[in-house]
């Protein structure tokens, strides 16, 4: 819900605002961090993975805290800390359906638990290359950054549509005592 | 700046399809958990019902031996005392009524006792297959009033406890039958040691259009009952020509 809120509110300063919406990305990408990997390692209370939350929430603030008071060249996200936290939500999100899929003896479509996984799942992971790289094109040519957000655009409504689906099938059915 | 961008389409399309292919793999190991998940259901509620038919038989045995045993214990004993009564007054005089009631009170008394024997359950798991239907046989023939051949065909082979009763219940299920409906004058049962072993029942009743009689209770209670101890049973009858009943042992199901 709260991402969706960030989402809107970007697109929103995007559209009618002066263009620029990174801070708030900025500011949303270690709450989004934070609440994903808590969700994770609770859902999967397995060494491994409140190890890799909690060593990558280390990674990743560090990296964060470097990039934001120790780079000073022209950038548009912060791109290493991006790319490893959602490299860390990938790898989490992966270890969370295959987790499912052990536990789960219903159809994985008709269960709400994968659409939200997967929501994260499908964002974060295609996303890496992009954001990986983002800097080095918005360094040579700014316009062609700015367009290649359509691939962000896209996976916004993959990841969202997923979410809605999981959310639709999580509304309470209407049970007959017969 | 090409050189970048390539590679990020290249890096972005072998992340998606790594992903798409992470995706189709649970998909298959899902749909695998899931009918491996069934089978087990499946498995579960097979034994569930045995359990239960085992439990059902158990308690049939109880209250049958239980009958049994106060059947010769008690009325036995009544009937007993009745005829040493009756030998006493037939000792002072001779009188052809007494003497027909000794009789009728001789075979009571034997009746009484096969009977009693026949529900003791614990007697019946001494008797094989072969003696257990035989007896029946006998004792059918004789309250039935039709003839009843046993036919034994090579040796039989020893089978467990629970796969003789199931059996046993199943032979009775249909000689039942035959006696209800059948308006049969003759039975045939023939016993084969094979292997496979098998036996059938042949009626020479007015027999039935297997095809269109709709399916009851009772044959689907048998044909379940032989799946339950790996035998198969197939019943072939058109109206007018009888009915005939085999059953056939599926590999080594239910050998002792």
């Amino acid at each position: 819900m709260l991402a969706f809120v960030v989402e809107n509110t970007a697109a929103y300063i995007y559209v009618y605002g002066n263009g620029n919406n990174g801070w708030l990305y900025s500011i949303y990408l270690p709450l989004d961090f934070i609440l994903l990997a808590t969700m994770a390692a609770l859902h999967l209370r397995r060494t491994w993975s409140t190890t890799l939350a909690i060593a990558g929430g280390v990674g990743f603030f560090s990296v964060l805290v470097w990039e934001i008071f120790g780079q000073h060249e022209e950038s548009i996200i912060f791109a290493l800390s991006t790319t490893l936290s959602f490299c860390l939500l990938t790898a989490l999100f992966a270890g969370l359906l295959i987790d499912l899929v052990e536990r789960t003896t219903t159809v994985l479509w008709k269960d709400q638990r994968f659409w939200v996984y997967l929501s994260v799942f499908i964002f974060t992971g295609p996303a890496i290359p992009f954001v990986g790289l983002l800097n080095k094109i918005y360094k040579r040519d700014p316009d062609l950054a700015v367009e290649l957000f359509i691939i962000i655009d896209v996976l916004f409504f993959l990841r969202y549509g997923a979410a809605l689906i999981g959310g639709w099938l999580l509304k309470p059915r209407h049970q007959t005592l017969v | 700046m090409e050189l970048e961008l390539q590679w990020m389409v290249w890096v972005s399309t072998a992340v998606v399809l790594f992903l798409m292919a992470f995706l189709v793999i649970l998909m298959n190991k899902n749909t695998n958990r899931r009918i491996r998940h069934r089978a087990e259901l499946a498995e579960f509620h097979m034994q569930r019902e045995k359990e239960v038919m085992s439990a059902e038989r158990e308690a049939t045995r109880q209250t049958l031996r239980e009958v049994g045993q106060e059947l010769h214990d008690s009325v036995g004993q009544l009937l007993t005392v009745a005829q040493m009564g009756l030998n006493a007054a037939l000792e002072e005089r001779t009188d052809a009524q007494l003497i027909n009631s000794r009789d009728a009170l001789d075979q009571g008394i034997e009746e009484v006792r096969r009977l009693s024997h026949s529900l003791d359950s614990e007697l019946w798991r001494k008797r094989d297959l072969v003696d257990a239907i035989s007896a029946e046989a006998e004792r059918i023939e004789r309250v039935g009033r039709l003839g009843v051949q046993v036919l034994v065909k090579g040796a039989v082979p020893t089978l467990e406890p629970e796969t003789s009763t199931i059996l046993y219940r199943v032979f009775q299920e249909v000689m039942n039958n035959a006696l209800k409906h059948s308006k049969a004058s003759s039975i045939r049962i023939t016993l084969d040691g094979g292997p496979p072993f098998s036996f059938t029942i042949t009626d020479n009743g007015r027999g039935f259009d297997v095809a269109t009689t709709p399916g009851n209770g009772g044959l689907h209670n048998i044909h379940r009952r032989c799946s339950l101890v790996g035998f198969t049973a197939h019943c072939t009858s058109t109206p007018g020509n009888g009915c005939t009943w085999t059953f056939e042992q599926q590999n080594d199901h239910g050998r002792a």
